[in-house]
């Protein structure tokens, strides 16, 4: 329920009060009939404008909802909903101001200043709801908190406005800038797997068997449509099959940075950890393989499931507040986890730093450890500055 | 339409308006038509096209030129001028305006020089359709306002997605990416700002003017209107009693003059001018005053036929004074060349007064003077006062027309208040209201006398009989003037033809004015009119008897130019064709035999002078359109009049007039109107057309403009407004009221009575109430979608009594058997199967059949979800019960795959345990 809320006479207003008591003045003065007519025709809409702004805020409930999570990047809507409590008077254009601000706090990798929106409320009848939307998209991971909330309006004159400033707050966590991955990224998974570049032959336009039906989503075949569900649905079905192959992977994110980090090396932490949401998210929606990610930053962390939605959000939301490190702690990350590789899984490293897994060779944490060392030869090293990248992962 | 758009159009019309509201304060529509040209062509070429743009620099140079030119005339002298040109300033900013590129400020600065606009046309004195047109300007003014506060409400929130945006870093989806390394694409990237998408303009602007925001409008406009009318009339004024409006120039009365002049009232004639407006009111009981026929008021009385510079006409004696040969002396006839001179006179030894008289009652100048005060008491005294208030005074002040060349004879009437009435009995008050002229003469119905409102600058002068303001004698107001007369002439709404003359007592003096009075008009030239004569001399021939009395012969002389095809009515007097050796009103009864009621009136008062009969010419109004709707009549410039009061003796006055009424000594005056079609028995012309009717209902406005807007002074407020107030809250007020109120509900109560018992009645209301009950059911029903409460209520009494199996009771018992459907829905649920807005039972069943047999180890699982959607269908659509057995074996397969459903989905949230614990391990 709107409260205390405050009535201000507007610039446009004080440029009508000025004319008005102008002209009251000089009828008074000059005792001209028609001017005190003129001052009587302004005076009203003045007068009106002041009670309607005055009660147009009054019995209100105003709410904002907001998902829990977004990604960086990608538009999200933030509706705010009213609804109007009184019997007779409709609320009209009422303007709802938000703010979206980084939330302060040292582990937080959102930045950045204020960002201010506003949507407007055309009417609001007496005893219903109704609500807006705008879309904001944010361009950095991190947690976001939204509010106050202002509301607002001038109706129907815009000489005098009444506004309320409410505390709801709401937070937000922004997750990871996703990108697409390209066919080579199998074909990379694919390719170290057997040691060579294998062809794939599918027979027919299916690869496993029927397992049931699902939504379409980004990037199934057009031939998994299921035509008949799909017409009785209104929506696209495909059918959804058991891949025979699996890529079950071990992920793991070194986000070191120089002690003197400069923006490039930011920018690779970033893409880092983008690409890296990306195949979380990627795998977890194609669901049924086996995914462990490790992440040598803080807070440092070791996650390991099937690659279900479910999962590939939670890691979602902790690559959301991971940020980089100066410290080396990459090699007793892998040497801790190269042994435990399951048969088939493929482990992969994706670094900001450039060079190759010869780093890990010469570290203590390998040496005179040959198990260790051939253990090794199945990882793939990923340095996220270099131009196979580009080939990989794109936006 | 966009928005914007809207708001340009919203402006352009207002601007237009307040143009048009100069335009008619200034009377002149020059300045107007140039910004309705402007605000037309703006919209189109300037803001539509955009071919048309003032930059500022060039905008500015624009203004300063049109201050330079305001300037010049700003520095004339004259409060009117110098807000005109600043209203003239306001229209040259205005287009200069209109043709830059808008934005909300320019928009605001439109409406404000608007309204800065009307304010200065407001200080105009202006006439009715400024009001009109200023409700008007206050609707669009509104609706303007609105319209752009919604614009502007639009553009604020737009901005707060450009700011957003904003820093000059814009969107990363503003700026392609290719051939960029990632690190790059992320620096990037991380370069830009949050992003802010609102609903366009378009649809937030259309959701607003969708929702009844024109109902929004006019309940604003309409409040605004009761508020303006409430806060004017009830806003105490300041005790002022003149308004300093600036007033509007006067009008010229071309209709009537205080002298006649042949052959110049063609066009006159024709002039459709209001000249005032005249209402009569009984005296006693304050009601309106019906009259029958038409009224004739008279506003100057013309004695003198003469002939100067070859234009012949009558002329009104406004001195005590004959006509002299040489125009010399304290009675001699003003006028230095013999030409000026009339062209006969009666010797001036015939107009000396008495010899007793000149010396006792000071026409000389070393007599005394009575003092002002006994004047004014002498005016207050109702009976018997007029002859001694109408004794000669010196004269104190110049008037219009002929003076005496010498003061030390001269010998004037001085002006002086009107009087009351002899007695109180058949008195008509006529209030009138004059437009602004450029004369000092009143019009009213004679005789006149001065009422308990009749203001004191009411003034008759004895001499000339000319009713006048004396405030305006000298110096004709600007601004409508009102007064209020009693007459004594009306009898059963009948202006009576005979009016008493002016002097109500004998006195030797009166004796000596009524005599010389007698004797100047009987002035009668024989060799110029020997026509005249002859006809004269015929129709009394006919007439004269011994002992006839004088109205006869009046009559008959006036019923001579009366008779049908003898004498032609007309205006257009140019194509006659003129004796100019002859006089104009001889060559009129003899030869030609066209003209108007000054051509009637001359021929009849000189043929009365010819037979030894009294006769002036009367110079008024004779008006016969009545506005029904504000009870007066409205005079107009064509309503002008001439015509000819004959004098009677005593006697004969006594005979024409009805018992009781006021007699004078000195005998009276019958007025005679000889112009065809112009007769006192004309009926008022009560207009019944449309177009008529409108005329007068905005000629009752155009007078309540004037009054109670216009005009609404302080004492105005308190007589109208304050007293009327006060009175109503009286309760005496509604003392007359509530007793009749009362009397009729006794009445309406003991006919009830009598009409209820009667047997017919009880049946027609009966079935009244009957019908009215069905259609409040009917009306409740549909509005709510159900009977009401009481009918619910009763119908389901009903129903248990008549104890049956009603449709509705077994549709009931249906809807509890297809339970095992709705447990089959809420089984699926926890499985994310949920059946869709859209989707039929079967569908879902088909879905849910091959769900279940993936994900339950049941049994033909999937058979199961077929028959029972089978079973619920052949329940539900056709009507057919369910077997006890068949509802159990159901009843028991459900149980089975609810325990089912249960056990998978803890495995599945235990799978999911595991996974968590692993990655947190």
């Amino acid at each position: 329920m709107l409260k205390r809320r405050s009535v201000r006479i507007c610039p446009e207003g004080v440029y009508y009060a000025c004319v008005l008591g102008f002209i009251v003045v000089g009828a008074t003065l000059r005792d001209i009939n028609l001017l005190f007519v003129l001052a009587g025709l302004m005076v009203g809409p003045f007068l009106f404008n002041w009670r309607m702004v005055a009660l147009s805020l009054g019995r209100l409930a105003v709410d904002r909802k907001v998902a829990d999570y977004v990604t960086a990047g990608h538009p999200f809507p933030v509706e705010i909903g009213c609804e109007n409590q009184r019997r007779r008077l409709g609320s009209w254009v009422l303007v709802f101001e938000d703010a979206v601000v980084p939330e302060p706090g040292d582990g937080n990798p959102a930045e950045g200043e204020v960002t201010r929106a506003g949507v407007i409320l055309p009417y609001v009848a007496p005893g219903s709801r109704s609500q807006a939307a705008y879309r904001l998209t944010l361009p950095r991971r991190g947690r976001y908190r939204f509010g106050p909330l202002q509301v607002s309006t001038r109706f129907p004159l815009g000489l005098l406005k009444a506004s309320v400033r409410l505390p709801k707050y709401g937070r937000i966590l922004v997750g990871p800038r996703l990108g697409q991955l390209t066919p080579h990224w199998l074909h990379l998974l694919d390719t170290q797997r057997f040691g060579h570049q294998q062809v794939q032959h599918r027979q027919g336009p299916i690869d496993g068997d029927y397992y049931g039906l699902r939504e379409w989503q980004p990037g199934d075949s057009k031939r998994w449509i299921h035509w008949r569900a799909t017409a009785r649905l209104g929506r696209l079905a495909v059918r959804e099959f058991e891949r025979q192959q699996e890529h079950d992977l071990v992920l793991i994110l070194d986000l070191w940075v120089p002690p003197e980090a400069e923006p490039a090396d930011r920018a690779r932490v970033e893409l880092a950890i983008s690409f890296s949401a990306t195949v979380v998210e990627e795998m977890s929606r194609r669901g049924r393989s086996r995914l462990t990610v490790a992440v040598a930053g803080e807070p440092a962390g070791c996650w390991s499931g099937r690659a279900t939605p479910v999962f590939g959000r939670q890691i979602l939301e902790r690559l959301a507040m991971v940020h980089p490190i100066s410290e080396d702690r990459l090699a007793a990350l892998v040497g801790g986890m190269v042994l435990d590789v399951p048969l088939g899984a493929r482990l992969l490293v994706v670094s900001t730093r450039s060079g190759n897994l010869g780093h890990l060779h010469r570290s203590a944490d390998f040496a005179d450890k040959l198990r260790h060392q051939r253990a090794l030869a199945n990882v793939i090293w990923l340095d996220v500055g270099s131009p196979q990248m580009n080939h990989l992962f794109q936006w | 339409m966009k928005l914007e758009r809207l708001v340009q159009i919203h402006v352009a019309l207002l601007v237009s308006i307040g143009a048009l509201l100069l335009g008619l304060a200034q009377g002149d529509l020059l300045l107007s038509v140039m910004v309705i040209f402007a605000a037309i062509t703006s919209v189109i070429f300037t803001d539509a096209l955009g071919w048309l743009r003032l930059n500022r620099g060039l905008a500015n140079v624009a203004a300063m030129v049109a201050l330079f030119f305001s300037l010049t005339d700003f520095l004339e002298a004259g409060l009117r001028s110098r807000l005109l040109a600043v209203a003239s300033l306001l229209v040259y900013l205005q287009i200069i305006l209109f043709y830059q590129r808008k934005n909300p400020r320019l928009y605001w600065q439109l409406i404000i020089l608007s309204l800065l606009q009307v304010v200065v046309s407001a200080a105009l004195n202006v006439p009715l359709g400024f009001g009109v047109l200023l409700i008007l300007y206050a609707g669009v003014a509104i609706s303007t306002l609105t319209v752009f506060f919604v614009h502007r409400e639009v553009v604020r929130i737009t901005s707060f997605s450009r700011r957003s945006r904003g820093g000059g870093r814009g969107s990363w989806r503003d700026r392609p990416l290719t051939g960029l390394s990632g690190p790059q694409v992320v620096r990037r990237l991380l370069d830009t700002q949050a992003l802010v998408k609102l609903p366009s303009v378009r649809r937030m602007a259309g959701q607003t003017l969708e929702r009844g925001l024109s109902f929004q409008v006019l309940v604003l406009g309409a409040t605004t209107l009761v508020f303006a009318v409430v806060l004017f009339f009830s806003a105490p004024r300041l005790d002022s009693a003149t308004r300093r409006a600036l007033s509007r120039p006067t009008q010229s009365v071309v209709g009537f003059s205080t002298e006649i002049r042949l052959n110049q009232l063609r066009d006159v004639l024709q002039s459709n001018e209001t000249v005032m407006r005249v209402a009569f009111r009984d005296h006693s009981t304050e009601r309106p005053y019906e009259i029958t026929g038409v009224p004739y008021l008279r506003g100057s009385v013309l004695s003198d036929y003469v002939t100067q510079s070859g234009q012949s006409g009558w002329r009104q004696r406004s001195s005590w004074a004959a006509p002299s040969p040489h125009g010399l002396g304290p009675w001699g006839y003003r006028g230095s060349s013999s030409a000026d001179r009339p062209s006969y006179f009666v010797p001036t030894s015939r107009y000396l007064p008495p010899e007793s008289v000149r010396k006792g009652r000071g026409f000389s100048p070393q007599a005394p003077r009575p003092a002002p005060g006994r004047l004014r008491r002498s005016a207050g005294v109702r009976e018997g006062a007029a002859a001694e208030s109408q004794a000669p005074r010196e004269h104190d002040g110049g008037d219009e027309g002929e003076e005496p060349t010498e003061a030390p004879r001269e010998v004037r009437w001085q002006s002086h208040r009107l009087l009351h009435p002899p007695n109180l009995d058949f008195l008509v008050r006529q209030e009138t209201i004059v437009e602004p002229l450029d004369q000092s003469v009143l019009f009213a119905v004679t005789p006149v006398f001065a009422g308990h409102t009749t203001s004191r600058d009411v003034s008759l002068d004895p001499l000339s009989k000319r009713l006048y303001s004396q405030s305006r004698r000298n110096t004709p107001s600007q601004r409508e003037y009102r007064y209020d007369v009693v007459t004594s002439a009306f009898r059963g709404g009948l202006q009576l033809e005979v009016t008493p003359h002016v002097f109500r007592s004998r006195s030797e003096w009166n004796d000596f004015c009524v005599e010389q009075e007698k004797l100047r008009l009987l002035q009668f030239d024989a060799r110029r009119f020997s026509r005249l004569q002859e006809m004269a001399e015929e129709i009394g021939r006919e007439h004269r008897t011994a002992g006839s009395r004088r109205a006869v012969l009046a009559r008959a002389l006036r019923d001579h130019f009366l008779e049908p095809g003898r004498y032609q009515y007309t205006l257009d007097l140019g194509s006659i064709v003129r004796d100019s050796r002859l006089d104009p009103i001889e060559d009129f009864v003899a030869n030609h035999r066209a003209g108007h009621c000054e051509y009637f009136a001359s021929a009849l008062a000189l043929m009365l002078r010819s037979q030894g009969i009294p006769a002036r010419v009367v110079v008024g109004f004779h008006c016969d359109e009545f506005n029904l709707i504000g009870g007066y009549y409205q005079v107009r410039q064509h309503h002008a009049h001439a015509w000819v009061e004959a004098y009677l003796d005593p006697d004969e006055v006594r005979e024409e007039l009805p018992p009781g009424s006021d007699t004078s000594p000195y005998g009276g005056w019958l007025r005679l109107d000889a112009t065809p079609g112009f007769g006192a028995d004309r009926a008022t012309q009560v207009r019944r057309g449309m177009i008529q009717s409108i005329d007068e209902v905005l000629d009752y406005a155009q007078v309540l403009w004037t009054d109670y807007i216009l005009g609404l002074t302080a004492s105005r407020q308190r007589e109208s407004i304050y007293d009327t107030v006060t009175e109503t809250t009286d309760p005496n007020t509604w003392e007359p009221w509530l007793k009749q109120f009362s009397e009729q509900r006794q009445a309406l109560t003991r006919w009830l009575s009598r009409q209820l018992l009667h047997p017919r009645t009880l049946v027609l209301l009966s079935l009244a109430i009957v019908l009215a009950g069905v259609l409040w059911i009917r009306v409740v029903t549909r509005r709510s979608g159900q009977a009401p409460p009481v009918v619910r209520r009763v119908s389901r009494w009903t129903a248990r009594l008549r104890s049956q199996d009603t449709d509705r009771a077994r549709r009931q018992r249906l809807a509890n058997q297809i339970v095992f459907y709705r447990r089959f829905e809420r089984l699926l649920q926890p499985l994310g199967l949920t059946r869709r807005p859209g989707q039929t039972p079967r569908e879902f069943g088909s879905v849910a059949a091959d769900r279940l047999a993936a994900v339950v180890e049941l049994p033909h699982s999937s058979d199961f979800a077929t028959r029972l959607i089978e079973t619920f269908y052949r329940v539900r659509f056709g009507r057919v019960e369910l077997a006890t057995a068949e509802r159990e074996s159901l009843e028991g397969e459900l149980v089975a795959l609810e325990q089912r459903v249960t056990a998978h989905l803890e495995r599945q949230s235990a799978a999911a345990e595991r996974g968590v614990a692993r990655s947190d391990g």
